[in-house]
């Protein structure tokens, strides 16, 4: 019971940053129009901490998405399959989830290693960019692990891996 | 294999893995990265995978989704849909089928502060299925136009269907949303009519209070803390005093700061919405990702060159050519969610379409109304999923045929935009 | 042989002309063993990708604005200083053709991978302004200006103005409703982004230019048989790059037009304002050239030569 309750508090936990960013997100936008009209100055930086925010959302907040099984399908046939075939094609849909961003790290690791090697930087802050791949992978761990987590309950049908976290 | 016959296949397959109940995403990325390491190269797809999801993830022209759904998200919690939907019940009460009548037209008020159909559908279903349940409609009927009210989310902007269209066509959204707003009214207009008809057969006796014109007019100005939201954050955008990204956050913080003024907001409610919106963006990111991996295999096969080559060899009309877009469209949207859609076929079509003469603003309000009506034709149509998510009793096959009578109203507005263009095109350029 | 061509920029834009009109001449060479298939408006990567595209195979050739990397072509970008251009004039077929001959001896290592067909420089951009006289250049106080690229952050700043980032699509809208009360732009984008119903001025001469780079990769190169490589080598190189040079000044000229007819004034900057304007954007060409000096780069060498 250790791996799910791991699994639990640490989706739980980028559901939790997701969410965070998101507000971030927000309330950057709020500040930088309240400024323009209280000071006429438009706040620099507003384009980049949008852009970071919006990929920690993405990267944080996919995890719990894949667990949950709350990515959009097409389940017209559910009522007339079996359960035995359903529960195979939901296996399916875990084990690829879990190969499809196995590519995408790997595919990441080429371009993430040269905006090291470049010193590759924001275009409005300078921020390194390098730092924004390492968020990503971050957020790709939690979605692998969730990938997995969700194929384990899967095989040993478990009626559906989340309580909703 | 050609290049054209692997194109072919990768869309066939892409089909079959939809139908084997494979996440949308999922058949998307499988499809564009195999179809491109066949293609090209595992480095060439490597590329385009790393760089296109980080890319993505990070753009900022796409930060306006989370944040409209944020807006529609709190806007629901904190009661707004519900307001609306009395108001609107409240103007249109005495009426052959009010209540079906009223939930389309809260839907389409509703759609004036969110930006995605599924999300107005879904609050609205909670709302206002229950009421015409209660009072006896048939329950297709009922289920059919809260479907139908709720596609209006994506065409009355804001609409997360302009903003990606406007990603890749490389158009202003600002112009987008102005040109959708006329449209969107029509098609509200079009949809109470066929509500209004189809309630002969559908509504036994409706005993309802017949208010007077005042209590009327009075019932419409009661959600004014709505009607106050919409015009200072979207009536922002047509003022030019905020970019659509502003209009999102102002008008979410705006929502947030009502919902807690009125106490129909608290700290929990916030937290939800806030997950929530997450949830459904990262949703639509992870499609959004797989379309955009699909697309640039797509493109590679040169499928669509080969079409169009294929359409000028038989030496089609340009009107002939759009309506073969328009049907080529429709059955797409028969199978295929919305987003995924418009990612692989505007950068095909949009070319042709400019080369004919056609104004890509004047397109993307198509391709708008288009998708909407993909969003309620069966068998895929993801307003309708999301109806029978929240409705134990709805049998699916009733609901499928119910809906059809309200799919004549999206196409009726397709002939009027061919018809008279200036439906989408005066206000934008009255305006900006 | 079919290379793959990759450009982010639209379909009928010049750059997409000048390609397709080199695969037209490469395959009528060949008899058509040789041609080129374009990929047009970043349907492959965007702008800030189309080098690494190249550089790891996923397009034979492309076309690389330097700015959208900052750093990345430290060198080559200089080409874009603020009112620095050969002594010959800032016309786009000089300063192109200038940037592609000094290529092989400065530019080749940070273009490492790939090499270099031709070099493009842009007709100096130019402010085009509503609602204020931008001759007088203390008006710029407290005004907020659409920009691209940190070259002309910095020029705006030190103009006393705000810079705004604005997707090119959005800036008529944003000039229509004074979201910006200005931007920079060569002529001929004007046309496309139909400027010339929402600005009032243009601040002639341009300030500074952006810059390109079209580069086929290594592994590409190697591919082709030598007869091939040959054509490839005879039909590019500093000829290509003052051919269309002259493409894009053709196209200044017709912008200017479009922008005078639609009741735009086009405003010259008097020699001793002009000169006050050099020295406040010193300060931005030292900046720029330090950093690159301090990571060893050869920056006065390769200034020198370009403004020869
Ligand atoms: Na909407
Ligand atoms: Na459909």
């Amino acid at each position: 019971m250790m791996f799910r309750s791991f699994t639990n508090k640490l989706l739980g936990a980028m559901q939790f940053v997701a969410g965070l960013a998101l507000a971030s997100m927000m309330l950057v936008t709020v500040a930088d129009v309240a400024l323009r009209f209280l000071f006429n100055t438009p706040v620099r930086g507003t384009y980049d901490l949008v852009s970071v925010a919006l990929l920690v959302m993405v990267m944080f907040g996919i995890a719990p998405v894949i667990l949950q099984g709350a990515d959009i399908v097409i389940d017209l046939f559910d009522r007339v399959l079996p359960a035995g075939v359903l529960r195979v094609l939901q296996s399916i849909s875990a084990l690829g989830a879990f190969c499809a961003f196995l590519f995408i790290g790997w595919s990441m690791w080429g371009p993430a290693r040269d905006a090291w090697l470049y010193g590759d930087r924001s275009l409005e802050l300078g921020l390194p960019l390098w730092s924004y791949w390492a968020v990503a992978f971050v957020g790709l761990f939690g979605i692998l692990w969730a990938a997995l987590a969700l194929l384990a309950a899967r095989l040993k049908n478990q009626p559906e891996s989340g309580e909703r976290i | 294999m050609s290049s054209f016959a692997l194109g072919l296949s990768g869309i066939g397959i892409m089909f079959a893995l939809l139908l084997a109940r494979q996440p949308v995403w999922l058949a998307l990325a499988a499809c564009g990265i195999i179809g491109n390491s066949i293609l090209n190269s595992v480095s060439m797809t490597k590329f385009v995978t790393g760089t296109g999801v980080f890319d993505l993830a990070s753009s900022y022209p796409l930060s306006v989704i989370p944040l409209f759904v944020l807006m529609g998200e709190v806007a629901s919690g904190s009661r707004m849909s519900r307001d609306l939907f009395q108001a609107a019940r409240v103007a249109l009460s005495g009426l052959r089928g009010g209540l079906s009548m009223a939930s389309i037209a809260a839907s389409g008020a509703f759609g004036a502060i969110c930006g995605s159909s599924v999300a107005t559908a879904a609050s609205m279903t909670r709302i206002a299925l229950p009421e015409m349940r209660h009072a006896g409609y048939e329950e297709g009927y009922a289920a059919s136009s809260v479907a139908a009210g709720g596609s209006l989310g994506i065409l009355i902007p804001p609409s997360i269907i302009l903003v990606i269209y406007g990603s890749i066509a490389e158009a202003s959204v600002a112009r987008l949303f102005a040109a959708s707003m006329i449209p969107g009214l029509v098609l509200l207009l079009l949809y109470l009519v066929v509500a209004w008809v189809l309630a002969g057969r559908a509504v036994d006796a409706e005993n309802q209070p017949k208010p007077s014109a005042l209590e009327r007019v009075k019932a419409l100005l009661k959600p004014w803390h709505f009607i106050l939201l919409f015009v200072s954050t979207i009536g922002g955008i047509y003022a030019g005093i905020f970019s659509p990204n502003e209009a999102a956050s102002v008008g979410a913080f705006g929502a947030i700061l009502i919902g807690f003024l009125r106490r129909t907001l608290d700290w929990s409610g916030l937290v939800n919405a806030i997950q929530a919106s997450v949830r459904i963006s990262c949703g639509l990111f992870l499609i959004i990702i797989g379309a955009k991996l699909f697309a640039t295999f797509i493109v590679q096969t040169r499928l669509p060159d080969t079409l169009l080559e294929l359409a000028m060899a038989a030496e089609l009309t340009p009107f002939l050519i759009m309506a073969l877009i328009v049907v080529i469209y429709i059955v797409m949207g028969c199978f295929l969610e919305g987003i995924g859609m418009v990612l692989i076929t505007v950068p095909v079509f949009l070319p042709i379409v400019e080369g004919y003469g056609f104004d890509p603003i004047w397109f993307g309000v198509l391709v708008a109304v288009l998708v909407e009506l993909g969003l309620i034709t069966p068998p895929v149509g993801m307003n309708l999923f999301i109806i029978k998510a929240q409705s134990q009793t709805l049998d699916m096959a009733r609901l499928f045929r119910s809906i059809i009578p309200f799919l004549i109203a999206p196409i009726i507005l397709v002939a009027l935009l061919f018809a008279l263009p200036q439906i989408a095109l005066w206000l934008p350029n009255l305006l900006f | 042989e079919t290379l793959k061509v990759s450009t982010f920029l639209p379909p009928k834009h010049a750059f997409n002309r000048m390609l397709e009109a080199w695969g037209q001449e490469l395959s009528d060479k060949t008899d058509g063993e040789l041609t080129v298939e374009i990929f047009p408006a970043g349907q492959l990567a965007p702008p800030p990708r189309q080098f690494d595209l190249v550089r790891s195979g996923g397009a034979d050739v492309s076309v690389v604005l330097h700015g959208a990397t900052p750093g990345r072509f430290a060198l080559s970008e200089l080409a874009g200083l603020p009112l620095v251009a050969p002594s010959a004039g800032s016309d786009s077929a000089i300063t192109s053709r200038r940037l592609t001959e000094l290529a092989p001896d400065y530019l080749t290592e940070e273009h490492a991978g790939t090499r270099v067909l031709w070099m493009a420089v842009t007709p100096p951009l130019m402010f085009h302004v509503k609602g204020f006289d931008p001759s007088n250049l203390e008006s710029f106080k407290g005004k907020r200006i659409r920009y691209q690229g940190v070259v002309w952050q910095k020029i705006i700043e030190a103009m006393g103005a705000s810079p705004v980032p604005v997707p090119p699509a959005e800036t008529a809208d944003a000039m229509a409703k004074g979201v910006v009360d200005g931007a920079t732009f060569p002529f001929e984008a004007t046309i496309p982004f139909d400027l010339a119903p929402v600005s009032d001025f243009t601040l002639t001469p341009g300030i500074a230019s952006a810059s390109f780079s079209v580069v086929m990769g290594d592994h590409a190169y190697n591919r082709l048989s030598d007869e091939h490589k040959a054509l490839i080598d005879a039909t590019t190189g500093p000829d290509r790059a003052e051919a269309f040079g002259a493409m894009w000044d053709k196209g200044e000229g017709a912008g200017r037009a479009f922008m005078e007819k639609g009741g735009v004034q086009v405003l010259a900057l008097e020699q001793d304002k002009l000169d006050s304007l050099r020295q406040t954007l010193a300060s931005v060409v030292e900046e720029v050239t330090q950093a690159s000096e301090a990571s060893g780069l050869p920056v006065s060498d390769f200034l020198n030569a370009y403004t020869k």
